[in-house]
């Protein structure tokens, strides 16, 4: 009866877990099939769509995305910290209210933002921010609650006595955040940075209304293209982009070390 | 843990010292005002007014409930979502509990599995789905030679594309939030009832599953909100004939350019989010209440 | 000048309306080791906050080498504190913990990396200095935050239960060390701790609190000996505590009634004047006396049963039912047990006037 259920279970999670991976199996091979026939047959593939990346088309939205999530994620991560260092780590006067204000964009639907901020933009006459500053302050909107979380789990995650441990060994307030604080908080930094990285680099709902033609983001750029076509182009264009990400997270954790906090730490 | 610390530091209250608190967080609150706050109390507004003249007007509220498309499209949302909501439970609650309870190597593995779609993005995964399940796609083909069918069968640009994709899409946060829910259960209860004869289905269905209704309801209220906010995948799988809240506000905006009428819908998809949201509350209110009660207010 | 390193002066703290230290007053002479001891909730952590400065007292006031530390922030105290959970930085390396003191007074790399060193040798951690602290055990942890707070050489140092995160036999192999320690380095320590065991292995002097006050004061013989209130008698040792009636003097006894007037008992404790309600009788006085033996002259003699022997291995516990009311609890070397009569029998017991000791309250 027990390994009937334990059979079971474990088709169930395999069947899930086949159900997880098969798009992304299947836009790989997409990828690196010969024709728009998708191909499993490894002695098949090819490069040749992947030669299509370096062209204008869409090396200009890629770097367009890679300039905004960038500026998001410094944006974001810096302020953040200040925001989550106020009201978490020195419990400032009204520190929940402000927190809920903080935390409110995470209510609202990306869709729903994004319409507000291209309405706000054209009625107040800066129309002329669509694009690349409209996408970064929209998406900072989006990526800084999502931080400042991150951040002010850290630090309430800060063990106190180690601060106290520092003050009575002489360290001042200053130097207590730099020596002590700054260094237990850099992990849950960095998951924000990298995660601010992230959102704003594969953002679409936020940035539709926010580009403009020649100023567009690629994910954009590809969907514009997907409802027409199913060229595999596209896919290649896709699997490179993951590729993309996946190699920022590797730096990323190699610059902050932050897989201690999946694998759980010290102590 | 360490019993020294009772409160916060006892040097003199240095007044001048906040200032520079404040000063940390003005960026963060200024950023937030100008690009949230603001334009959302515009978009409120807006939504009132009429779109030939700006004056203020009910029309577009008037249209919205008497049109019968933007009802529709209510509907749709809320049942796609909630077609989503339980697919992405009944689906994530396996990968949970065994991400919940195993350790190690073959953890890490699914761990990243489950989690790694997300990195590859919506469009990414859509695409892949618009590849499976359209008519020359992936499994039309294979029953098409298997001979098991005549014609294609119409897997995509309908719900259940939209459904399929939107479950792929939210599927991590359902695994994440329910794996949180099944990790705060004492594995000792389901050793408990094994020691006292229950089979593994009986532990699952009288120990597990009961335990963690919480998390349930809150992978429901999750995958709920995430799907009705979806853009991308419901516009491409759902091709144009498939209308939620989301692409009709698309619509409005960038096709028609009627900034109330959009304010409108777009006020009501923010309306059932927070609709969910206040069901979820409350429901976590009763359920606090309920332990409360039981375990004799030692909450 | 004068020798005190640390006083108290009516040192009282609430936090909010809840009283939690009341009217505290305390001398620690240098160089001594002093306990403060007592069950949680006694205020005695709260107090150890004082000396810190991570708490104000709500009145009185705290003098370091007679100078008053109010104003004072903790990291200006130049005293050292070893928590009970260690605290070690995590991110830093164990010669980087113990450095951090000197560090953060600008010490230059050499005086670090010099100190660093005689503070791991002190205490038996040579070559450690390059590990990371969750790379080491409980105990091993436990004297890397003792060598961080000594490294600096402070004043004075204080230890917030430092042990008690340690199993028994690394307890007691610590005590010994750290009284070593304290001894060599002539430093003030300030323990505070809730294991009266501890507290009298260690100490000079123990410090008795109870409900945010001091109940008794002075060194571990005398509070043993002479406990004043059944609080602290009971606390330190075991004791068997018993409601007195009837009081009469007798000179050069006092001769009261115990067991609701069934039996009678004298004392040579004198008449303080005061409510005299208890008495105290410490289990190792009281001696068994063997068939057709004899009590010493002015001694008591009582007679009992033989109600049940716990054997704890180097000693037996005995519990004597005494006027079908009363077990009083006696110990034995375990190598006498040859001389008890089986459980249920009659047993004759002898104890000296000198060890009943009277307790106001």
């Amino acid at each position: 009866m027990n390994r009937m259920t334990g059979i079971l279970f474990w088709l169930a999670l395999l069947a899930v877990l086949a159900f997880i991976t098969m798009p992304i199996v299947v836009v790989v091979a997409a990828s690196l099939s010969p024709t728009s026939a998708v191909s499993f047959d490894p002695s098949q593939w090819t490069l040749r769509w992947y030669a299509d990346l370096a062209s204008q088309r869409w090396l200009q939205p890629f770097l367009l995305s890679v300039e905004v999530a960038a500026v998001v994620a410094v944006t974001s991560g810096v302020l953040g910290l200040l925001a989550a260092y106020a009201l978490v780590y020195e419990r400032i006067p009204a520190s929940d209210a402000i927190m809920s204000f903080l935390l409110s964009p995470l209510s609202v639907p990306q869709i729903v933002k994004g319409v507000a901020i291209v309405l706000f933009l054209s009625q107040i006459g800066l129309q002329g921010l669509l694009g690349t500053p409209a996408l970064i302050a929209a998406h900072v909107v989006l990526a800084l609650p999502f931080v400042t979380r991150m951040v002010a789990t850290s630090i309430a995650n800060f063990d106190r006595g180690l601060d106290r441990a520092a003050q009575i060994l002489g360290a001042n307030k200053l130097q207590r955040l730099i020596h002590v604080l700054l260094p237990m908080v850099k992990p849950g930094v960095l998951s924000g940075v990298t995660f601010a990285f992230i959102i704003s680099f594969n953002n679409i709902p936020l940035s539709v209304f926010l580009v403009r033609p020649g100023d567009t983001t690629l994910p954009i750029t590809v969907i514009n293209y997907l409802e027409y076509s199913l060229d595999p182009v596209m896919a290649a264009v896709n699997v490179a982009s993951m590729i993309f990400i996946l190699a920022a997270i590797f730096t990323f954790e190699k610059i902050g070390g932050f897989s201690a906090q999946i694998h759980g730490g010290s102590k | 843990m360490n019993t020294l610390v009772l409160e916060l530091p006892a040097a003199p209250a240095r007044r001048d010292g906040r200032s520079h608190l404040y000063a940390a967080l003005s960026p963060s609150l200024v950023v937030l005002a100008i690009f949230f706050a603001l334009p959302m109390g515009l978009m409120i507004g807006i939504s009132f007014s009429d779109a030939a003249s700006g004056t203020l007007s009910l029309a577009n509220y008037h249209r919205f409930l008497t049109d019968g498309l933007s009802l529709a499209g209510i509907g749709r949302t809320a049942l796609m979502s909630f077609l989503v909501a339980v697919s992405v439970t009944i689906l994530g609650y396996p990968v949970a509990y065994f991400l919940a309870r195993s350790k190690g190597r073959t953890r890490a593995i699914v761990f990243a599995l489950a989690l790694a779609p997300e990195l590859a993005g919506v469009v990414l995964r859509t695409y892949g789905w618009l590849i499976i399940l359209e008519d020359r796609g992936f499994i039309n083909d294979a029953l098409l030679h298997l001979g098991l069918i005549d014609a294609p069968l119409p897997l995509s640009k309908n719900l259940f594309a939209v459904v399929v994709g939107l479950t792929h899409v939210v599927l991590p946060f359902g695994i994440l939030s329910l794996m949180t829910s099944i990790q705060g259960i004492d594995p000792n209860l389901e050793r408990a009832a094994q020691m006292l004869g229950a089979s593994r289905a009986s532990v699952i269905r009288h120990v597990v599953l009961p335990l963690s209704v919480p998390g349930i309801v809150s992978s429901l209220l999750i995958s709920f909100t995430m799907a009705a906010s979806a853009y991308a995948t419901p516009a491409l799988l759902g091709g144009a004939g498939f209308k939620v809240l989301a692409t009709m506000v698309y619509e409005q905006v960038l096709f028609y350019v009627n900034w109330p009428f959009a304010a409108v819908l777009a006020n009501a998809l923010l309306l059932m989010m927070l609709a969910v949201s206040f069901i979820g509350i409350r429901f976590e209110a009763r359920r606090r209440a309920v332990h409360k009660g039981l375990t004799g207010g030692a909450s | 000048m004068s020798n005190i390193d640390i006083e108290l002066v009516s040192v009282s703290k609430s936090f909010g309306l809840v009283p939690v230290v009341h009217d505290i007053s305390l001398q620690i002479p240098k160089g001594e080791f002093v306990s403060i001891l007592g069950p949680s909730g006694c205020g005695k952590t709260t107090t150890l906050n004082m000396i810190a400065g991570f708490n104000a007292p709500s009145l009185g006031d705290i003098r370091i080498r007679g100078k008053s530390q109010v104003r004072i922030p903790p990291e200006r105290r130049n005293i050292g504190l070893v928590f009970q959970n260690y605290a070690l930085f995590p991110h830093m390396t164990v010669a980087e913990n113990v450095g951090f003191g000197l560090r953060m007074r600008g010490a230059s790399r050499s005086q670090i990396s010099l100190a660093v060193r005689d503070a791991l040798r002190g205490v038996h951690l040579e070559g450690f200095g390059s590990r990371y602290p969750r790379e080491l055990s409980g105990g091993q942890q436990q004297r890397v935050a003792l060598a961080r707070a000594i490294a600096p050489r402070p004043s004075v140092l204080l230890l917030d239960e430092p042990l008690s995160n340690l199993d028994l036999k690394l307890r007691e192999a610590m005590r010994v060390e750290l009284k070593e320690i304290q001894e060599s380095l002539g430093m003030t320590f300030v323990y505070v701790t809730h294991d009266q065991e501890e507290a009298m292995a260690m100490s000079d002097r123990i410090v008795v609190m109870w409900q945010g006050a001091i109940a008794q004061e002075g060194s571990p013989a005398e509070i043993y000996s002479r406990p004043k209130t059944s609080f602290v008698a009971d606390f330190i040792g075991r004791s068997n505590i018993l409601p007195m009636s009837d009081l009469v003097l007798r000179p050069p006894y006092l001769d009261f009634a115990i067991a609701d007037g069934a039996l009678r008992l004298r004392s040579t404790e004198a008449w303080s004047g005061q409510d005299m309600r208890f008495c105290c009788i410490r289990p190792e006085c009281i001696r068994f006396l063997a068939e057709g033996e004899a009590a010493a002259q002015g001694a008591n003699q009582l007679t009992g049963r033989l109600h049940r022997v716990v054997n704890l291995g180097a000693q037996l516990e005995l519990f004597v039912e005494i006027a079908k009311t009363l077990l009083v609890s006696a110990t034995m070397p375990s190598g006498a047990a040859g001389r008890l009569p089986p459980l249920g029998h009659e047993v004759r017991l002898s104890i000296a006037a000198q060890d009943v000791r009277l307790l106001a309250r």
